[in-house]
């Protein structure tokens, strides 16, 4: 599959009042043309970084892509123009964000919103335009468009704001849609119906998806495949299937312990122990060690590159490697 | 939307009615009354009488407001102490040259206070934030009859560019509206640079980026839409501060507004002309605060709908 959007060595940095923290340590990862890709993650590990960083809305100051590339359809991102950039927004990446609530303007109708959105991409005329906006508000499932064109954000309900964001993202056919979290601030029910929708949107329009989230069952949903980063950092890639059967990751693992699951009985779900590292303290070698059950010394000294390990997967953990057989045997024993 | 309008109203009403109590029991804190003022010091105990009967001073208060609230509800606002003419239209005569002053600083004060707001939320602790800083603590801090001196010294005395005083030609104007908006431009500046930077945390404006509008777009149509709303409000709160400021102003200027006729009698303590200038300035003051109420509602639809 040809990539459609190739992150090479991401290095996003903030400044804060505790000085410069590192967000985004070296982040890759690939999108390939029609692909559902999940970027998982708890909060605080990147994710919304990465998906701003792509889009280069992260907010400057404090925020500042330091090195690495960006290829969209082979062109590096972080080299062109704002004016070039603003023509891509929109246009050929599109955005959702997590909270349909607050991502809409309560001053403006959400027709005109959308119009706003197809007329900075498109020359149409304003009975067009509005025709397209009908169009695509039917077409993520919103009962009287008609009506509803010239309603307010705060007269429409969690769930339907959020039909009218992936409608506004959606006007412009883009060839990668952005995902942040587009289903965690709604009720679970409203959960998969937006899910459904996307998932039907992705197959008549065709465009990769970059999911981000951090609930699995969305992962197993949606994704074909799944890159997990845990602080800053990519230490886990695979295709959906293999990563729930085989997580190769000790972190990865834990995420997937706990999960509630029915068909095993259990009195306890599986945790993590302890908590993300903060950005200004990390830890040396692997950033996962201080909670990692397989933890030895060399986890402590050096930083473990992401390999690959064959099938489509890499990992980014001593794990498996010569240099930790031994230790991992002994821990595994424990 | 109408019902909304209609609240106001009403809500109006119960203020002015406020008012007019207020107002009334002003006369009755006048040492010695309104007789002996209009008799001098040396009046008898019957002349007093006399002319307390003639004025229907000696009935009971509440007889008098009634009857001085039916009179004023049909425009009569009594005649004044000073020359016997009927009091209304001698104040509504001089009435369009205070509007003209008022809408020209309040015009100043936006044109000051809403780019250097926006530039200083925009680029917040540039350099440019910092001095619009202190220039809004100027405007604040300064009292507006002294800028006005200064204005006059500097421009008119030395320059010779603008009138000191006056209404005869349309620059007679610039002085005093700097003069009266500078302080509302401090106070609005500041608004709008801490309304802005409260709505440019907000998540539709990541939305708006992310849809390719140019920052220009981004900050003046979604970010103001939604930050002008608090400053509507200290709009409407500072008109009523801008129509006090013009008894002053309009001394300084010798601008022939209700203010300066005012401030004239208010030295000949013409009582029934003070107590007719305050009820017009309530009056106006409730009229501005409803236009802004509906300039409100304007802009926000959340207001509109409830």
């Amino acid at each position: 599959m040809k990539p459609l959007l190739e992150i090479e060595n991401l290095v996003t940095t903030f400044d804060t009042e505790d000085g410069c923290v590192t967000a985004l340590d070296g982040v890759s990862l690939s999108v390939g043309q029609g692909e559902t890709v999940a970027l998982v993650g708890e909060s605080g590990c990147g994710k919304s970084v990465t998906s701003l960083s792509i889009l280069r809305l992260v907010p400057s100051p404090p925020g500042k892509v330091e090195a690495g590339r960006i290829l969209f359809e082979g062109e590096d991102l972080l080299a062109k123009s704002e004016p070039q950039m603003r023509e891509i927004r929109g246009r050929d990446i599109a955005m959702i964000f997590q909270e349909p609530m607050t991502s809409l303007n309560p001053v403006f109708t959400c027709g005109s919103q959308l119009i706003e959105a197809i007329g900075q991409h498109q020359r149409l005329t304003a009975a067009q335009a509005k025709e397209k906006v009908l169009e695509m508000l039917r077409l993520v499932g919103i009962p009287l468009p008609d009506q509803r064109f010239d309603e307010y954000p705060h007269q429409m309900s969690g769930g339907m704001r959020q039909r009218v964001m992936i409608g506004m993202a959606l006007c412009c056919a883009p060839k990668l849609l952005i995902a942040d979290e587009p289903t965690t601030a709604l009720d679970v029910t409203i959960q998969a119906q937006i899910l459904d929708l996307l998932i039907k949107l992705k197959k008549k329009m065709g465009m990769a998806i970059l999911l981000i989230t951090h609930d699995m069952g969305v992962v197993a949903e949606m994704a074909e495949r799944v890159v997990v980063m845990y602080a800053g950092k990519v230490i886990e890639e695979a295709p959906v299937r293999e990563l729930f059967r085989a997580p190769a990751h000790p972190y990865t693992r834990g995420l997937l312990d706990s999960i509630p699951r029915l068909d095993v009985r259990e009195d306890q779900l599986g945790t993590i122990p302890g908590n993300v590292p903060s950005l200004g303290s990390m830890p040396s070698g692997c950033r996962f060690h201080p909670r990692c059950p397989h933890a030895c010394g060399l986890c402590a000294e050096r930083v473990p590159e992401l390999r690959e390990t064959g099938g489509g997967r890499k990992v980014a953990c001593w794990l498996g490697t010569p240099g930790m057989a031994v230790a991992g045997e002994r821990s595994a024993s424990r | 939307m109408a019902r909304y309008i209609l609240r106001r109203l009403i809500q109006s009403i119960g203020v002015l009615l406020g008012v007019t109590i207020l107002v009334f029991s002003l006369v009755q804190l006048i040492p010695g009354g309104p007789a002996l003022m209009i008799l001098g010091e040396d009046a008898t105990a019957e002349q007093i009488a006399m002319v307390n009967h003639n004025l229907g001073l000696d009935r009971p208060l509440h007889v008098q407001y009634l009857d001085w609230l039916s009179k004023v509800c049909r425009g009569d606002f009594g005649k004044s102490f000073q020359d016997s003419r009927p009091i209304l239209p001698d104040l509504l005569s001089r009435m369009p040259a205070t509007l003209e002053l008022l809408a020209a600083a309040m015009f100043i004060a936006l044109l000051i206070a809403v780019p250097i707001g926006i530039a200083s939320a925009v680029k917040r602790n540039s350099l440019l934030d910092n001095v619009g800083r202190v220039f809004a603590l100027l405007g604040v801090s300064m009292p507006s009859f002294w800028i006005g001196l200064l204005l006059i010294l500097v421009f008119a005395k030395d320059l010779r560019w603008l009138p000191s005083a006056g209404r005869e030609s349309w620059t007679g104007v610039i002085m005093p509206a700097i003069a009266l908006g500078f302080a509302m431009a401090g106070i609005l500046m500041r608004m709008i640079r801490s309304s802005l930077l409260e709505v440019l945390r907000e998540d539709y404006l990541k939305t708006a980026r992310a849809k390719g509008l140019s920052e220009r777009i981004v900050i003046l149509k979604h970010a103001m839409r939604n930050a002008i709303l608090p400053v509507i409000t200290t709009i409407a709160l500072q008109v009523g501060n801008l129509l006090g400021g013009t008894v002053v102003i309009e001394t300084v200027f010798a601008w022939p507004g209700i203010g300066r006729f005012c401030y004239m009698r208010m030295l000949q303590r013409d009582i029934p002309t003070i107590m007719g200038n305050l009820l017009l300035y309530a009056v106006l003051v409730c009229i501005l605060n409803i236009i802004t109420d509906l300039l409100y509602a304007l802009f926000d639809p959340r207001i509109r709908y409830s």
